[in-house]
C-alpha cells in the first residue's frame, strides 16, 4: 500500500483542491503543503528501505496479463525524490507567485496531478505502466500550459499536444508491438528481452518508436519544438514541469528503455544506442548555440534545458556504467540548478516585469540575493567545481572515456564552454547599470525568495557531498550497477 | 419455369422497384410507399420459398416470417405517415431535401 | 428450471411491462415506474452477468419449443456485458431524464411519451442482445428502430421531424434489406438459429452462394443501422436533433445494439471467409470511419453535431475485430475483448459527453461551440466531464479506450496486419485534435454569458460520474476479457476453417 502513496497523495491533494474550488484558498494551500510533506516523508522511507535492499511492489490488474504496477527501486526513487522534494519547494513559491491570479484551484489541482503522474512514471514496473503515467502527465500538463487562456498560450498548448501526443502514439505502437512480440516485459536491470533477441529488425523498430516517444518530452532535437513555446506557462509550471517533472519523465523513460528494458549490452549490439547518442550529441551542441542567441530569458533557459537533457540521454546511450550513473546523477543535479534559474526568471517577471536580457540592467543591485542564487546555479550548470554540475559531468566525462567514446568527451567539454557562454551574459546583463532602483528590505515576496535560496544552496550542498551515501552521485552509482552486471563502479 | 421461381424473380423485381422509390423519390409519401413495395417484394420471395421443400409440404416458417414482416411494415408505415403529416402541418413541405424555416432547438 | 435460468426472459419482460405501465400511468407516476424498472433491470443485468461468470453460457427456449422451430435466447458473456451496459447507461439516462423533463412543465415535449418509448426501446435492446435467432434479430432491430425514431422526433419541431424522418427511412431501407437477406439465407439453409446455422454453413453445400448473398445483405443492413461510414449520413442529424437524454441513449446504446447483432452474425454465425472479402471490407470501412468521422468532428461548429460525429469515428474502432477473425484463439481473445471493452467504455463516456454537451447548450442558450468560451471557469463540472470523456475518445490511459486500443493494436500486430494499429494510432491523434479544439475554446477567456446552473445536481454530476467510470474503465478489462471468452462468439470467431 505504501508504495502507492507517492502517486496517491498528490492525486488526493488534487481531488480535494478541485472540490474546494476557489472558496478556501488557505485551506487549499495548507492541504497541498501537507500532502507534499507527506509525499516527501513517504519517499524518504521508501529510499531508506530500498538502500537496505527492500523493494516494495504494488500492482493492480489492468488487461489480460498486464498489471498497472509500481515498485520502489533506487533508479525510480531518485526521480521520484527529486520530483516530490521540488514539488514541496515549488508549492511555496507558487503560492506566492499565484497570489492574485485567477483559477487557482485549477492550477494547483492539475499541478498536483502532474506530480502524481511523474511519480508514477518514476516508479512504474514495466513499459505499459510507464506509458499509462506518461500519457496522464501529458494530459495534466496541458491545462497548466494554457492557464492564462490567451491566444498565445492556447497556441503553445496546441503545439505541446501535437508533439506530446504524437510521441505518445509512437510509444503506444512500440508497446503494442513489444507486447505482441514478447508478452509482458517488466523492467529488469540489464535487460528484459531474453529469448527474443533474435528478432533484431523488430527490436530495432520498437526501440526507435519508444525512443521517439520519450524523445519528445526529453526534447531531443528535432523533437524539441514544443519546449520553448510552452514557456508561456506561469513560472512555477516552467520551473517544476518544464525543468523537472515533464522533461525528466522523457529522459527517465530513455534510461529505463536502455538500462532495464533492452539492457546496455543489447542496445549497443543492436546499434540503436549509438544512433540515439548521435542525436543527443547533436542536440547538445545545436541547442547550446541557439541558447547563445536568445534575448528572452525563459527561452534562453529553455534551450539550455534542451542541451542539458541531451547530456543525460547521451550518457545513457553510451552504455557504460560510469556514464549511465553520471546521467542519472545529472537528472537530479540539473533539476536543482535549472529550477533555481526558472524561479529567478519568474521573480524578475513578477516583481520587476523583466523578461528579456536587454531589460535586465540593474536587477543585480535591486535583487542581490536572488541574482546571487542565480549565479551559483549558473556556475554549477557550467560545471565549475565543487558545485553539483561538476560532479555529474565528471562522471559523464569519465564514462565517455570508459566507453571508448572520446568524441563524447569532446562534446561534453565543448558544451561546458558553451554553457559558460550562454550563462555569463545573463549575469553580465544583470550587473549592467539600470533603473530598477536600490535594494529594498525584501527583494520579492518572501515565499518566492526563500525557495530560490534553498534550491541554490542545494546546488552547492549536492556538489560538496557527492560521493557520500545518499548523495545523487553515490545513489546513481548504486542504482545503475545491476544493469551492468552488479559491479559498483 | 416453375411457379415458385416466377414468384421469387417477380418478388426480387418488385423489391428493386421499391428500393429505387425509397432512395430516389423526394416526396415523403412516395418514400413510405416505396418501402411498402419493397416489403411486398420480399413477402413474395418468402411465400415462394415456402413452397420449395423436398417432400412437397408447405414450410410454415416463411409464412410466419411474412406475417411478422407485415406487422412490422404496418408499424413503420404508420410512424412514417404520422411524421409526414406533422411535418407538412408545421412547415408546409412534403420534401425532406428542402430546408425547413428556421426553428429553435433545445 | 431455476429462477436464474429465466433471467433472459425477465430482462425482456420487465421493461416491456414498464413500458405498458408508463403508458397508462399518469404524469405524476410514469417517471417513477420507469425509474423503478431501471433499477430492477440493472439488478437483473448484474445477476445475468454474475450467473454467466458462474455457470457459463446457456440457452433459454422461449415457450419451451426449442430451436429450430422455436426461438432461443442466448445468455453468454458478450450478451451479458451488453445487457449490463444497456442497464448502467439506461439507469443513468433515466435518472438524468427525471431532471431534464420537468414534471410541472405542461408544455415540455415528451412528457407523455418519453417514458413509454424509452422503456420500449430498452425492451428491444435487451431482446436484440439476447436473441439467438436470425429472424428474431430482424424483429428486435425494427422495435429498436421504431422506438428510436419516435424518441429522436420527440420534440416535434420541424428539425426533429426532418431528422426523425430521415432516420426512419434509413431504418426502412435497412429493415427490408435485412429481411431479404434472411429470406435468402433461409432458402439456402432452412434454418434461422444462429448457432445451428454456424454448423450448417461450415459444412457448405449447394445453397452456399445463396446463403453468402443473404449474409452479405444482412450485414449491409446492419452496417447501415450501425452508421458505419459511408452509411452514417442519418446519424448526426438524428442524434443531435433529439432531446439530450435521447441523444445519449441513441449514441451510447442503439448503435451498440445493432453492432452486437453484427458481431453475432459475422463472428458467431458465419465461418471466416464464407463471404469472400467481407471481413476485410468491414475492417477497411472501420478504418475509414475512424479517419473520416474524426475529420468531420473537427469541422463541426455545433456542439451536438460535434459529439455525434465523434460517435461516427468511434464506431469505426469496433470494426477492426472483423479482419482479425480466424487468426487463432489468442489473437481473437485480445481483439474481441478489445472491441467489447471499447463498446462498453464508449457507451459510458459518450452518454456522459452528450449529457454534458446538452447541459452546456442549455446554459449558454446556443449550440454554437465558438460561443462557449470560458466554460472552464463558469461551468467547471461540465467542462471537466467533456475533458474526461475526451480522454476516453482519444483512447488515452487509464480509460477503457486505451485498453481497447492496446488490445486491438497488439492483436493486429500479432497477425502481421500492423496497418490496423496505425489506423488506431492515427484515430487517437485525430480524436485529440477534435477534443482539444473544443477544450481550448472552453479554456479561453473572456467568458461568454451563460444561465445559472439548474438546481438539479444530477444534471451536472451524473455525466461526470459516467465520464469518470469510463476514465478508469481499463481496470475493468480483466472482467470484460473474461466475459468475452464465455460463449460461442470467441470460440467460433477464432477457428480457422
Amino acid at each position: 500500500m505504501m508504495i502507492w502513496l507517492p502517486v496517491l497523495l498528490p492525486a488526493i491533494a488534487a481531488l480535494s483542491t478541485f472540490l474546494l474550488g476557489e472558496r478556501r484558498p488557505r485551506a487549499r494551500n495548507t492541504l497541498n503543503l501537507i500532502a507534499a510533506a507527506a509525499s516527501v516523508g513517504t519517499v524518504v522511507v521508501l529510499v531508506i528501505r530500498a538502500y537496505g535492499g527492500e523493494v516494495a511492489v504494488g500492482a493492480i490488474p489492468m488487461m489480460s496479463d498486464l498489471d498497472l504496477g509500481v515498485h520502489s527501486d533506487l533508479t525510480g526513487l531518485l526521480f521520484s525524490t527529486v520530483a516530490t522534494v521540488l514539488w514541496m519547494i515549488t508549492l511555496v513559491y507558487a503560492i506566492g507567485y499565484m497570489e492574485h491570479a485567477a483559477d487557482q484551484a485549477r492550477f494547483f489541482g492539475f499541478f498536483a496531478l502532474c506530480i502524481a503522474a511523474a511519480n508514477g512514471v518514476a516508479l512504474a514496473t514495466d513499459p505499459v505502466s510507464l506509458f499509462v503515467f506518461y500519457e496522464i502527465l501529458t494530459l495534466t500538463t496541458y491545462p497548466l500550459v494554457v492557464h492564462s487562456g490567451t491566444p498565445e498560450a492556447l497556441a503553445a498548448g496546441r503545439k505541446y499536444l501535437l508533439y506530446a501526443l504524437t510521441g505518445g502514439t509512437l510509444l503506444l505502437l512500440g508497446n503494442a508491438w513489444l507486447y505482441a512480440l514478447a508478452g509482458p516485459t517488466p523492467f529488469t536491470p540489464g535487460g528484459a528481452l531474453a529469448g527474443v533477441e533474435t528478432h533484431t529488425t523488430a527490436l530495432r523498430a520498437i526501440f526507435f518508436l519508444m525512443a521517439a516517444g520519450f524523445g519528445v518530452k526529453a526534447a531531443i532535437m528535432p523533437l524539441h519544438g514544443w519546449l520553448p513555446g510552452a514557456m508561456v506557462a506561469p513560472a512555477p509550471v516552467s520551473s517544476l514541469l518544464h525543468a523537472v517533472a515533464v522533461v525528466k519523465a522523457g529522459v527517465f523513460g530513455i534510461i529505463r528503455l536502455i538500462n532495464e528494458l533492452y539492457g546496455p549490452a543489447l542496445a549497443s549490439s543492436l546499434g540503436v544506442a549509438q544512433v540515439l547518442a548521435a542525436f543527443a550529441a547533436a542536440s547538445i551542441i545545436v541547442a547550446s548555440v541557439i541558447a547563445l542567441r536568445q534575448d528572452d530569458l525563459k527561452k534562453r533557459l529553455a534551450y539550455s534545458t534542451v542541451a542539458q537533457l541531451s547530456y543525460i540521454t547521451l550518457g545513457v546511450a553510451l552504455c557504460s556504467p560510469l556514464a549511465a550513473a553520471g546521467a542519472l546523477a545529472h537528472l537530479a543535479h540539473h533539476a536543482f540548478m535549472k529550477i533555481t534559474m526558472f524561479f529567478t526568471a519568474g521573480s524578475l517577471a513578477e516583481t520587476l516585469h523583466v523578461k528579456k536580457l536587454s531589460e535586465m540592467g540593474g536587477v543585480a543591485r535591486r535583487m542581490p540575493v536572488t541574482m546571487g542564487s542565480f549565479a551559483v546555479a549558473a556556475f554549477a550548470l557550467a560545471g565549475i567545481p565543487p558545485l553539483a554540475g561538476f560532479a555529474s559531468k565528471w562522471l559523464l566525462g569519465s564514462g565517455s572515456v570508459e566507453a571508448g567514446a572520446s568524441w563524447a568527451l569532446i562534446v561534453y567539454v565543448a558544451a561546458g564552454a558553451l554553457a559558460m557562454g550562454y550563462m555569463v551574459p545573463i549575469l553580465l546583463a544583470a550587473m549592467r547599470p539600470g533603473d530598477h532602483g536600490a535594494p529594498e528590505g525584501v527583494e520579492s515576496d518572501p515565499r518566492m525568495l526563500w525557495p530560490i535560496v534553498i534550491v541554490a544552496a542545494m546546488s552547492i550542498v549536492l556538489g560538496l557531498t557527492a560521493g557520500l551515501p545518499g548523495s545523487p552521485v553515490h545513489w546513481a552509482l548504486t542504482a545503475v550497477a545491476p544493469a551492468f552486471g552488479g559491479v559498483t563502479p | 419455369m416453375s411457379t415458385y421461381l416466377i414468384y421469387a424473380v417477380g418478388g426480387a423485381l418488385i423489391f428493386s422497384i421499391g428500393t429505387y422509390a425509397l432512395l430516389a423519390q423526394r416526396h415523403i409519401m412516395h418514400k413510405v410507399i416505396g418501402a411498402n413495395i419493397m416489403g411486398s417484394g420480399i413477402f413474395m420471395v418468402l411465400i415462394a420459398l415456402g413452397k420449395r421443400t423436398p417432400d412437397g409440404v408447405t414450410d410454415p416458417v416463411p409464412q410466419a416470417m411474412v406475417l411478422t414482416g407485415i406487422v412490422v411494415t404496418v408499424a413503420l408505415t404508420a410512424l412514417g405517415l404520422s411524421i409526414a403529416k406533422r411535418y407538412y402541418t408545421l412547415t408546409g413541405l412534403d420534401d425532406l431535401d428542402q430546408d425547413p424555416p428556421a426553428c429553435d432547438g433545445r | 428450471m431455476s429462477l436464474g435460468a429465466q433471467l433472459p426472459a425477465l430482462l425482456v419482460l420487465a421493461p416491456l411491462a414498464a413500458s405498458a405501465l408508463t403508458f397508462i400511468a399518469g404524469r405524476n407516476v410514469d417517471r417513477y415506474v420507469a425509474l423503478g424498472c431501471a433499477v430492477v433491470n440493472t439488478a437483473l443485468a448484474v445477476a445475468l452477468a454474475a450467473r454467466v461468470l458462474d455457470v457459463g453460457a446457456w440457452r433459454y427456449e422461449v415457450g419451451g419449443w426449442g430451436a429450430p422451430l422455436g426461438i432461443d435466447l442466448v445468455a453468454d458473456g458478450p450478451a451479458a456485458l451488453f445487457v449490463l451496459l444497456v442497464a448502467v447507461v439506461g439507469l443513468a439516462v433515466t435518472v438524468f431524464a427525471t431532471a431534464y423533463f420537468h414534471r410541472d412543465d405542461p408544455n415540455a415535449y415528451g412528457n407523455g411519451h418519453f417514458w413509454t418509448l424509452w422503456m420500449f426501446m430498452w425492451t428491444s435492446l435487451n431482446g436484440l442482445c439476447l436473441t439467438g435467432d436470425a429472424f428474431n434479430v430482424y424483429v428486435c432491430l425494427e422495435l429498436v428502430g421504431i422506438s428510436a425514431v419516435g424518441l429522436a422526433a420527440l420534440k416535434g419541431d420541424a428539425r426533429a421531424l426532418r431528422a426523425g424522418a430521415r432516420y426512419l427511412f434509413a431504418n426502412m431501407l435497412a429493415a427490408m434489406t435485412y429481411l431479404l437477406g434472411v429470406a435468402l439465407l433461409y432458402s439456402a439453409t432452412a434454418n434461422l438459429d444462429m448457432a445451428m446455422l454456424r454448423v450448417v454453413l461450415a459444412e457448405g453445400g449447394p445453397g452456399e452462394s445463396g446463403a453468402a448473398v443473404g449474409i452479405a445483405l444482412m450485414v449491409a443492413a446492419l452496417v447501415l443501422k450501425t452508421a458505419l461510414v459511408p452509411a452514417h449520413f442519418w446519424l448526426p442529424s438524428a442524434h443531435s436533433a433529439a432531446p439530450t437524454p435521447v441523444s445519449a441513449a441513441l449514441s451510447a446504446l442503439v448503435v451498440k445494439g445493432t453492432y452486437f447483432a453484427l458481431l453475432r452474425i459475422v463472428l458467431g454465425m458465419t465461418p471466416p471467409g464464407f463471404v469472400p472479402g467481407l471481413n476485410v471490407l468491414l475492417g477497411v470501412l472501420g478504418a475509414v470511419a475512424i479517419i473520416w468521422g474524426s475529420i468531420q468532428a473537427l469541422l463541426q461548429t455545433r456542439i451536438k453535431q460535434f459529439v455525434a460525429y465523434s460517435t461516427v469515428a468511434q464506431i469505426g474502432y469496433l470494426f477492426i475485430v472483423f479482419p482479425l477473425a480466424g487468426a487463432g484463439a489468442d489473437v481473437m481473445s485480445l481483439a474481441l475483448g478489445g472491441v467489447l471493452l471499447h463498446a462498453a467504455t464508449h457507451g459510458l463516456a459518450k452518454s456522459g459527453l452528450f449529457m454534458a454537451a446538452g447541459s452546456l447548450m442549455d446554459r449558454f442558450g446556443t449550440d454554437d461551440l465558438n460561443r462557449m468560451r470560458g466554460a472552464a471557469r463558469t461551468a467547471p463540472v461540465l467542462t471537466m466531464t467533456v475533458a474526461l470523456a475526451g480522454v476516453t475518445m482519444m483512447g488515452l490511459p487509464p480509460s477503457g479506450g486505451f485498453g481497447s486500443k492496446f488490445q486491438l493494436a497488439t492483436a493486429s500486430i500479432s497477425t502481421g496486419q500492423w496497418w490496423w494499429a496505425v489506423a488506431l494510432g492515427l484515430g487517437g491523434l485525430l480524436a485529440a485534435a477534435y477534443m482539444f479544439r473544443v477544450l481550448a475554446i472552453m479554456l479561453s477567456g473572456p467568458a461568454d454569458a451563460l444561465a445559472p446552473a439548474d438546481a438539479a445536481i444530477r444534471l451536472e454530476w451524473l455525466p461526470l460520474g459516467l465520464a469518470l467510470a469510463a476514465l478508469f474503465f481499463v481496470f475493468a478489462a480483466p472482467l470484460v476479457n473474461e466475459l468475452a471468452a464465455i460463449g460461442p462468439l470467441l470460440a467460433s470467431g477464432a477457428v480457422t476453417p
